[in-house]
């Protein structure tokens, strides 16, 4: 019940936050229906032994840190050394959100022609259009960027722009510097205003949910790369609520 | 819903991996100021278990070496994953003894990141991590 009522408390701030009412967002195309079986909680499957091992994401491929822009690189380096640079509570971008990670249920829900897709863990969603395949002329930036999509049988693919850029690296934002394991020298890949992901959304059964993801950010590297992630479906999850800034936004900064 | 898997070998290495994963990616802030290489175990008197996003802490009184008390604070993860491996805003109360095991700052301030809280019933709890499998009815391994 409580994941009922946070779905549908989600449902109707973000089909406000759209400008729209209800009753408008409440149409479903036919095509759309498609997405309903994308609805649920999902947890991501890395990590998780007992998953199927055949749907295990993958890592970006080729690997981004080797493709770094100058103003890549310069931006890598920035958040690998911190400290908490960009910030604490910044959203996670689309890339990110949808990297499978499990240790926070991913909550999918469709109002109308609108899917929308958040993590536990963010507060701000994505919001899918499918009654459009197209971005508006001038995208005004967001965390979440503009995402359209269309169906090819039965995978949605979502292209995705307009993003401000400001959110964390497609690998989070914790630097060497502020991570619990003092050996992660990983570099940290940002993405920039210029992302454009495309991604292939469709249920491989009725369990499993696969992600197929390319991003290009000419800004940020320069090349494609891709990877393909997965979630298991599941039911037995409570998806709690999650405010960043309940305390102060660096608790640990009170010390 | 899912709640405790620790209490399982299983399902604290399972648990510890995964936390491990999600600090690392997905941490509210730094964790530098933790001294990683040493580990702490102490008595202590609980007395406010601060259940706030977007991590938990957990106040305890322990003795210090001068036959007085000091207020030490210690944190965990978010509320959400909290819940999800057997911990509640009600599971300690004020003037419960617990055992706290946990990495201490580095300045030596009288706080730290939990490792394990033992309980008064014996009970051993962790900081938070991911959730563990589902339940067996609907396993797929």
């Amino acid at each position: 019940m409580k994941s009922l009522c946070a779905c549908l408390l989600l449902v109707t701030a973000l089909a406000l936050s759209e400008g729209k009412s209800l009753a408008a967002s409440s149409h479903v195309s036919p095509s759309s229906a498609k997405a309903a079986g994308f609805q649920g909680i999902w947890l991501g499957t890395q990590g998780t032994p007992w998953t199927d091992p055949r749907y295990r994401s993958t890592d970006w491929s080729p690997n981004p840190a080797k493709m770094f822009t100058p103003w890549g690189a310069a931006e890598s380096q920035r958040l690998r050394n911190g400290p908490d640079t960009p910030g604490d509570c910044e959203p996670y971008g689309p890339g990110t959100m949808m990297s499978g990670w499990s240790a926070f249920p991913t909550l999918i829900a469709q109002a109308g022609d609108l899917l929308l897709v958040t993590i536990e863990v963010t507060m701000v969603p994505r919001m899918i259009h499918m009654d459009r395949a197209t971005h508006p002329k001038d995208v005004d930036p967001t965390w979440e960027g503009d995402s359209v999509s269309h169906w090819e049988g039965d995978t949605l693919v979502i292209d995705t722009v307009g993003v401000n850029g400001l959110a964390r690296p497609l690998n989070g934002y914790l630097a060497p510097a502020v991570t619990p394991n003092p050996g992660d020298f990983t570099p940290r890949l940002p993405i920039s205003d210029q992302m454009h992901m495309v991604e292939r959304l469709r249920l491989v059964n009725p369990d499993y949910l696969e992600d197929q993801q390319t991003i290009t950010d000419p800004k940020t590297y320069a090349g494609s790369f891709s990877r393909t992630t997965y979630w298991n479906r599941r039911p037995d999850l409570a998806y709690d609520e999650f405010f960043c800034s309940d305390r102060a936004q660096n608790d640990s900064a009170k010390h | 819903m899912q709640r405790s898997s620790w209490h399982s070998p299983r399902g604290v290495v399972i648990a510890a991996a995964a936390l491990m994963i999600a600090q690392v990616a997905l941490a509210h802030h730094s964790f530098v100021m933790f001294d990683r290489t040493r580990q702490l175990s102490r008595r202590a008197t609980v007395k406010e278990l601060e259940w706030t996003n977007p991590h938990c802490w957990l106040h305890v009184w322990i003795a210090d070496d001068r036959g007085g008390v000091r207020e030490w604070r210690l944190e965990a993860g978010p509320p959400g994953m909290l819940t999800r491996t057997g911990w509640s805003s009600h599971l300690v109360k004020p003037g419960e003894p617990v055992t706290v095991t946990f990495y201490p700052m580095k300045d030596g301030s009288a706080a730290g990141d939990i490792i394990k809280v033992v309980l008064p019933d014996g009970r051993v709890m962790g900081p938070g991590g991911a959730p563990g499998p589902p339940p067996a009815k609907s396993a797929h391994n």
